[in-house]
């Protein structure tokens, strides 16, 4: 059931009562809690903060908490899957469902209270009807009805009814045969793509603001979530363009308001056109220019070629190569003012058109200058590439920390250790075409990351993986000679660790559809189910299966013969 | 040399801080026979020096630098065992309002009679004091030792504890690394026991 108004059916309905907030382990998630511990805390409701990564994660915490808490609240999880099948829960628990994944369960959509769901009905696509989906029982009811009368009858009558009812029997089963085919290609269209809509932080930013308590922190935790959502890949271009309308409105709207007593250290967002250069502002020049996938992809810069077009292209723009490869903070302050012009005058020539988009910065103090993205790649590191003892509530515990601007220090380590995963990224997608481990299986292409190369533990991750197949397929593209090659989807698969034996696979669209949405959740159960494993999907995002290795050949098999 | 042992009672509260040593008796016996002993050489010398005075008033032995340096040492052990005591006492009030009336067996093993029914007496002033403040009973004034900032806390679990029942009767599962954000005068017991830390953003 959609909730119309969140304010007084969410806010104020929980108010005074005690939660379980249930979240999924993602960076989305981390901003909306964060906004929303804050407006829990002005209201003095109780609640208590858990963590999912999974399916199973999400059952186990709910049968640990169901005797004691009657309202949950799921952010970024359980809208997919049909909770009240899953979890079984009593009658007078109630969830509240936040979840940017699509699309949602219908049983979800159809339930009558139990699931509460907070975004509006408008958002969601071709839900189908529920009358299509639903039928009532009463037919089933009549028919056994009838059998029992028959049996009962003397065998003349019984006769004749037969011969009566057989001809309504006929028809109706007809009817109920025909109605049962519409429903399953409605619901096999509805849930033919996966695909992800407005962040779940933007929603409970407009509550935030509804209730009249937003301000600029808050701010900053939805803008980190939007451009999330386009760093991953997971929104289109024009719906970033669209958000990063509405959040600019409200950065004008916030710029004055400062709760900070010095306004010249008081925190500040502006909305600014910078470039698709990773943390370019915490490195150096060379290195940012080499190892972001946008540059890395156009100028092709894992060959020798393209390492003298990058050394041309910062001759181009006046840089000598040893300021270029000094700290960007340390270079020339002229230098450092005309670089983001420099570079906009040149992208026509190297074909580097788009290397500008519109984001925000913050800045805080007299040396803090933040872009979203880098705060992003801050929280990545620390989500998902933190050493293998730590375990994943300690982590997420850090990330929330990050985001708050007291903890400062966490976020300079995590960018740092944010240059060691893109330089990784980077040539783990050298090796892999230089190697030519990129191997085209007909439908599609797929790449599987080798045990022995270097960090591979880091790739048993969601996000990770996900930028890591960006890559590919984006460099694949660039240095492919097949026209065909931007059509062809990419499966890239990655251990998960060395004692479980199992796999995480993930695929992506092709890059000529331009667009996120992603059949692999469907192709990925028809070919579990044919190579007869019989787990389901773990993950809220089915674009992602785990399976044991050794059945990974065939898996992949399975999934050419399904696709051609 | 005198007063060594004097600074040595000092130097031992002083080694350690935290805690409350023994009541060491041996060495405060000591330290007061110096001090008699002290004092009684040094009448000795004034009652020589007056005897030896006697009629002549420039000659005669003159010992008032030896008893003003005694008198030194006299001073000086007194104030080292005053020291001793007050920090003693001191330390016992701040345990009184950490631990409440009931100290534990260790260090209750660790104080002299006299400091045992200075606690008793200092307690039953505390308790009558507290129940006079506020309505209803009284207030417990050792709860927040500093001031609290706000009514609700958000507080992160260490250990895997179990389940724990709030005074509104709800329960809750405390498992290792979980956050809750709780009331906190419920919180209070915890976070002194070391099972909760409270986060401050």
């Amino acid at each position: 059931m959609y909730l119309e108004n969140i304010k007084t059916d969410f806010y104020e309905f929980i108010t005074g009562k005690r939660i379980c907030l249930i979240t999924h382990y993602d960076i989305d998630s981390i901003c909306t809690c964060k906004i929303l511990q804050s407006l829990l805390k002005h209201n003095q409701t109780l609640y208590t903060l858990d963590i999912v990564r999974g399916v199973s994660d999400l059952r186990k915490i709910f049968s640990e908490n169901c005797n004691d808490v009657k309202y949950f609240v799921l952010i970024n999880c359980g809208g997919t899957v049909d909770i009240v099948e899953l979890l079984d829960p009593d009658d007078d628990i109630i969830f509240f469902i936040l979840d940017s994944h699509r699309p949602t369960d219908l049983c979800n959509i159809y339930s009558n209270g139990q699931i509460r769901l907070m975004w509006n009905m408008e958002e969601d696509v071709q839900i189908p009807d529920f009358h299509d989906i639903f039928r009532e029982q009463t037919s089933d009811a009549d028919e056994s009805e009838n059998s029992q009368n028959e049996s009962e009858d003397e065998s003349e009558e019984r006769a004749a009814k037969r011969r009566r009812l057989g001809e309504e029997e006929i028809l109706k089963r007809r009817e109920r045969r025909l109605w049962e085919a519409n429903r399953a290609k409605l619901i096999f269209d509805y849930t033919q793509f996966t695909y992800y809509s407005k962040a779940s932080a933007l929603v409970m930013f407009d509550l935030a603001w509804k209730l009249n308590r937003d301000d600029k922190d808050l701010l900053w935790y939805a803008i980190v979530a939007l451009t999330e959502q386009l760093i991953f890949g997971k929104i289109e271009n024009t719906q970033y363009v669209l958000e990063t309308g509405n959040l600019q409105a409200h950065t004008t709207r916030l710029q004055n308001r400062s709760s900070d007593t010095d306004d010249a250290t008081s925190l500040k967002i502006s909305f600014e056109r910078d470039l698709k250069l990773v943390l370019y502002r915490h490195w150096s020049v060379e290195a940012s220019l080499k190892y972001s996938m946008f540059t890395a992809c156009k100028l092709k810069l894992w060959s020798l070629k393209g390492d003298k077009r990058l050394h041309e292209l910062l001759a181009d723009m006046g840089l000598p190569l040893a300021q270029s490869r000094q700290n960007f903070l340390s270079m020339d302050l002229q230098l450092r003012q005309e670089f983001s012009g420099s570079i906009e005058r040149l992208s026509e020539k190297y074909g580097l058109t788009d290397i500008i988009y519109a984001t925000f910065v913050m800045t805080y103090g007299y040396r803090n200058k933040y872009c979203a993205c880098d705060v992003v790649y801050g929280m990545l590191t620390i989500l998902e590439s933190s050493p293998r003892s730590k375990r994943p509530e300690e982590s997420f515990q850090l990330a929330l920390d990050c985001l708050s601007r007291s903890h400062r220090i966490i976020l300079n380590n995590a960018i740092d250790k944010g240059k060691g995963i893109t330089k990784t990224l980077f040539k783990t997608v050298q090796s892999a075409l230089e190697m030519k481990q990129i191997i085209s299986a007909g439908p599609f292409i797929y790449y599987i990351v080798q045990e022995g190369c270097v960090d591979w533990f880091m790739f048993s991750h969601q996000h990770i993986l996900a930028l890591l197949a960006q890559f590919i397929i984006r460099a694949y593209v660039a240095m492919s000679r097949n026209r065909k090659a931007s059509s062809l989807p990419l499966i890239v698969s990655a251990n998960k660790d060395m004692e479980s034996g199992m796999c995480i696979i993930m695929g992506i669209p092709p890059l000529c559809e331009n667009s996120p949405k992603n059949f692999f959740g469907k192709a990925f159960d028809q070919a579990a189910e044919q190579i007869n494993y019989n787990t389901t999907c773990d993950y809220f995002d089915t674009a992602y299966f785990d399976i044991p290795i050794k059945d990974r050949t065939r898996f992949l098999d399975a999934l050419t013969a399904l696709l051609s | 040399m005198s007063a060594e042992k004097a600074c040595a009672l000092v130097k031992e509260l002083h080694r350690n801080q935290g805690t409350l040593p023994p009541y060491n008796n041996d060495l405060v016996n000591e330290v007061t026979k110096e001090i008699t002993q002290l004092i009684q050489e040094n009448r000795n010398d004034a009652q020589e020096s007056e005897r030896s005075r006697g009629s002549d008033l420039l000659e005669g032995v003159s010992y008032i630098s030896t008893i003003r340096v005694r008198h030194a040492a006299i001073q000086r052990n007194l104030r080292c065992l005053l020291a001793y005591h007050y920090n003693r006492v001191r330390s016992l009030r701040t345990m009184r309002w950490e631990f409440g009336s009931i100290l534990p067996a260790d260090i209750k093993a660790n104080l002299s009679t006299a400091e045992t029914n200075w606690f008793s007496k200092y307690s039953s002033i505390l308790a009558k004091y507290m129940r006079s403040v506020g309505e209803d009973g009284g207030v417990n004034l050792a709860v927040d030792l500093h001031p609290p900032k706000a009514l609700y806390i958000e507080v992160q679990c260490l250990v895997d504890y179990g389940r724990y029942e709030l005074s509104d009767g709800s329960v809750l599962l405390l498992k290792k690394n979980s956050r809750h954000f709780l009331p906190r005068v419920e919180c209070e017991e915890l976070i002194r026991q070391g099972v909760f830390q409270h986060i401050v953003i």
